[in-house]
């Protein structure tokens, strides 16, 4: 057959993907809603799409991704388009797949205390709906609310009570997905223990890389009994951070330990009013869970712990209604700090949890060295930070400043024996990144692996791996990687 | 800021930090799934066209007039966008630059001729209600395949079969008939004085009896929201200059208003006006009546009624205004009367000013569902204080259900207490 041009393929594809999704829609020649869906969460990376598809089922994404394998098309998965690592932004002359309209909670199973759901399904409709039965799911992403448990699995979203819960990887039993090929497999399975290669780990955090997500099989938690909230005061972020070594340090496991400093205070404040104490220097919201007796006596410990390290102020959520507005504050920090500056970036870094308050210190001198703010928002208990730097946009100097600040952050996180990402996903934005953490080996195992899956690549290409174009290597004769060499990896 | 034909404020653009927790909350996006149909792709849509890389093409002003303006997005949103200003200025701009088919054309036309002005809206209403009950309903509905004659069925549809004219006296002063507090003003507006006679009724009635002095001045037209609301900033200008100019110089407490969407743009004429001092004068001393009430403090007698009621919260009251719990603390001191709110309460019902005149098909599907979430809660009357709701909900809902604005219910309680 011979090889068609990219516009001829493009051009056929738009022909006959139509016909391929007699229930959802085909996005192909309104040029204003290709254009939305160009950009996810981060607005800063951009690519209008060719096509938009809002599939209706299973069946409609495979005869898509079969379309795309057949001509050579790029495609993305796309769920809410919340995420922060630019890992939805489609590819050049690429195709949107999204499942934003696939939201339907297929079984909700209380014995097994299992939901099968829709990828488009948002997060918190998963708990929302189980709650009658006493049931929950248990990774709550800030966003929650919005982002859907497809782009969960596809980033292994975590969220504040990850701490003592796990990762969304800890609670997907399995997942049906639609192959690069145009192949429908299930990965994984309803039994906690599958023998053979762990596919469904391997396919869950990999970005969009290996393909789409059409089913998930979750699983549920029965309610704990009881729940307590504090939210401790400190005047200083090192006071605070040795409270939460201190709380891990007595061998209490809390629900979650999230950290503030004085910026982000101020942000959720002017957001949500959730009765945050504006001259705190940082504050910890901690949370307990459990049955009754060992949430007593746990939270007992914990406000030891607090006054021990010197706490100005304990207050206790007394009901549901004030636990919801203070967790509400703390979830809307990122877009919150859009009031405090018109723009800014949110880092995702790891360090060990005995680092918090030193690299806090750290992040502040290389901010003051460029003269920018930086509002810092964690999830103490495991080490996860997320920096926000503001800047103003309108400032090319400031804007590239601000772009280079975060970079050295997330290094700096590798530096000190941390991560470049806790729980937002390389995407785009990190991919660069990914070679101050990785040696050539580690990455083309992991490139070894994707090959496995697509051979084409066309599932997602040019997120998490880094590539030359991306990371602006030296210009020069393209040399062939001795992988590709031998047949063993393909360049994209 | 002034709304005009120059498009919406890139500063107000830039506060959008594409997060997405606007979606959950949007209507159109729930129902469509689609990017573009939500505030975020909204905006995103805006900002594309201010960079030049999409045009203001007929894709683009589908996606904005899909718009409800039921603002349930400003609720939801954490950065604080003010996207009431950038609707009404991405439509003002379409209004202003861009060329709608002639069959939009002339149904803005036809509408904008008549709601605005009550002499012409009374005898066309009672009109339509007369050939509602000769049944030209469905002759109407068999022809409408668009334009003009699918306007005509929906504007049919939405009348009440009776017209509900009777309309208390305009220029007059009802004084207060217990101890006296002030005296405030009520506007009367236009689709409301013509189709909701009983609702301004009510309304001098319980503010008498909480010790008021009501003015009602003649003279008064429509206030501007349907225009603004829809982009028609000019009218919506010219409207509300007259409003202020007739009214500007009486001399009351608060001027009460008991239409939702009337009230959200009476109170912010500064965006309509801008730099008119006596335009701000009157916004600042707008009141919802709920809002007026509560605030004041019920003190009349008002006895028992008996009855269960569904409170739907119309959108200009509860997203754009903020008023949320004055209505339900209203309607519970009626001594036995039982509120509840229907599921998805806070989902827009479809009505959106002249949306369910224009974009009849979301209209509907959102209209059948709030009537079929009220009619699960077998209440005996559905009360909501916006006009428009009032007729969308009636229209969706089986004929035996009641509907009211809380404060006729309030009205009826007094009376029982009279009688």
């Amino acid at each position: 057959m011979p090889i068609a041009s990219l516009s001829d393929r493009i051009a056929e594809f738009k022909r006959r993907v139509v016909e391929l999704v007699p229930h959802g829609e085909c996005i192909v020649g309104d040029a204003p809603a290709l254009s939305s869906y160009g950009a996810d969460g981060l607005i800063r990376f951009r690519q209008t799409p060719e096509v938009v598809v809002l599939a209706k089922s299973t069946e409609e994404v495979r005869a898509v991704v079969s379309l795309c394998a057949e001509l050579g098309i790029p495609f993305v998965g796309r769920g809410s388009g919340t995420g922060l690592s630019g890992g939805a932004v489609p590819p050049a002359h690429g195709v949107v797949i999204a499942a934003s309209a696939m939201k339907g909670i297929v079984e909700i199973d209380p014995v097994d205390r299992i939901a099968v759901v829709e990828p488009g399904v948002a997060n918190l409709v998963v708990s929302e709906r189980s709650a009658p039965l006493g049931l929950y799911y248990a990774p709550d992403p800030s966003s929650q609310s919005v982002c859907s448990i497809g782009g969960n699995v596809a980033e292994n979203s975590g969220g504040a009570h990850c701490l003592k819960y796990g990762f969304t990887t800890n609670h997907v039993l399995a997942v049906e997905v639609v192959l690069p090929d145009g192949s429908v497999e299930v990965l994984g399975g309803e039994s906690p223990f599958e023998p053979g290669l762990d596919l469904r780990s391997s396919f869950v955090g990999s970005e969009g890389t290996l393909g789409i997500v059409t089913k998930v099989w979750l699983r549920l938690l029965s309610r704990p009994e009881a729940v307590r909230t504090l939210v401790a005061d400190f005047d200083s972020v090192e006071s605070a951070g040795a409270a939460v070594s201190a709380i891990i340090a007595a061998g209490i496991v809390p629900a979650a330990i999230e950290m503030m400093d004085a910026l982000a205070i101020e942000a959720c404040e002017k957001a949500v009013a959730a009765g945050y104490s504006l001259d705190a220097a940082a504050a910890l919201i901690v949370e307990v869970d459990g049955s009754q007796e060992e949430v007593d006596a746990l939270y007992e410990e914990v406000k030891t712990a607090c006054i021990t390290c010197g706490t100005t102020k304990i207050r206790e959520a007394a009901d549901q209604a004030e636990r919801s507005r203070i967790w509400l504050g703390r979830k809307a920090a990122f877009a919150a700090a859009g009031r405090l500056a018109p723009a800014y970036i949110v880092q995702d870094g790891v360090v060990p949890r005995t680092a918090l308050s030193s690299i806090l210190g750290r992040i502040q001198e290389l901010a003051n060295q460029v003269g920018l703010r930086v509002a810092n928002v964690f999830h103490a208990g495991d080490g996860n930070l997320h920096p926000l730097v503001l800047y103003n946009p309108d400032s090319t100097q400031e804007s590239e400043a601000a772009e280079k600040l975060a970079t050295e952050i997330v290094e700096l996180c590798v530096e000190i024996g941390g991560s470049i990402t806790g729980e937002h996903g390389v995407g785009l934005e990190k991919a660069c990144s990914m070679a101050a953490m990785f040696d050539d080996g580690d990455l083309e195992a992991m490139q070894r692996l994707r090959v496995a899956f697509d051979s084409q690549g066309i599932a997602n290409p040019g997120k998490v791996f880094p590539t030359p174009r991306l990371c602006g290597d030296a210009p020069g004769r393209y040399r062939a990687h001795a992988l590709e060499l031998s047949g063993e990896a393909v360049r994209f | 800021m002034s709304v005009g034909a120059t498009g919406p404020e890139r500063k107000l653009i830039d506060t959008c930090v594409h997060c997405g927790f606007c979606l959950p909350a949007c209507p159109t996006y729930q129902l469509s799934s689609n990017e573009a149909e939500s505030p975020r792709g909204r905006i995103d849509l805006m900002r594309r066209y201010l960079d030049g890389a999409i045009g203001l093409d007929a894709d683009f002003v589908a996606h904005i007039d899909s718009c409800l303006g039921c603002m349930a997005c400003v609720k939801a949103c954490p950065s604080g966008v003010d996207y009431e200003t950038l609707i009404v200025e991405a439509k003002s701009m379409i209004h202003a630059s861009f060329q709608r088919p002639s069959r939009q054309r002339l149904v803005r036309k036809v509408i904008f001729a008549i709601m605005p002005y009550p002499a012409r809206m009374r005898p066309l209403a009672r009109l339509g209600s007369l050939s509602k009950r000769l049944g030209v309903e469905r002759i109407a509905k068999g022809r409408a395949s668009g334009g003009v004659a699918a306007t005509l069925a929906s504007a049919l549809a939405l009348l009440p079969r009776v017209a509900n004219s009777a309309v208390p006296a305009r220029n007059r002063l009802y004084s207060a008939s217990a101890p006296r507090r002030g005296v405030v003003g009520l506007l009367t507006g236009c689709v409301s004085s013509v189709l909701f006679g009983s609702t301004e009724q009510a309304a001098i009635d319980v503010l008498c009896a909480e010790g008021f002095d009501v003015l009602v001045p003649g003279g008064q037209g429509c206030c501007g929201a349907l225009a603004e609301h829809a982009g028609e900033a000019p009218l919506a200008r010219r409207l509300a200059g007259a409003l202020v100019a007739r009214l500007g110089r009486e001399q009351v407490d608060a001027w009460i208003t008991t239409s939702a969407g009337c009230g959200s743009t009476l109170k912010s004429y500064d965006r309509l006006l801008p730099g008119n001092p006596a335009s701000r004068e009157f916004s600042e001393r707008v009141r919802d009546i709920h809002e007026f009430l509560y605030q004041q403090g019920l003190r009349a007698d008002y006895k028992p009624l008996g009855m269960r009621v569904a409170y739907h919260p119309a959108c200009h009251l509860a997203n754009a205004q903020g008023i949320v719990d004055e209505p339900l603390a209203l309607l519970r001191a009626i001594p036995g009367c039982e509120v509840v709110l229907p599921g998805q309460s806070g989902t827009c019902c479809g009505s959106a000013g002249i949306y369910n005149l224009v974009e009849p098909a979301t209209a509907q599907v959102l209209g059948k569902a709030k009537a079929s979430s009220i009619a699960e809660l077998h209440a005996d009357v559905v009360a909501t204080g916006n006009p428009g709701c009032l007729l969308q909900i009636a229209r969706y809902s089986d004929p035996g259900l009641a509907s009211a604005h809380p404060v006729e219910l309030l009205a009826r309680s007094l009376r029982a207490s009279t009688a």
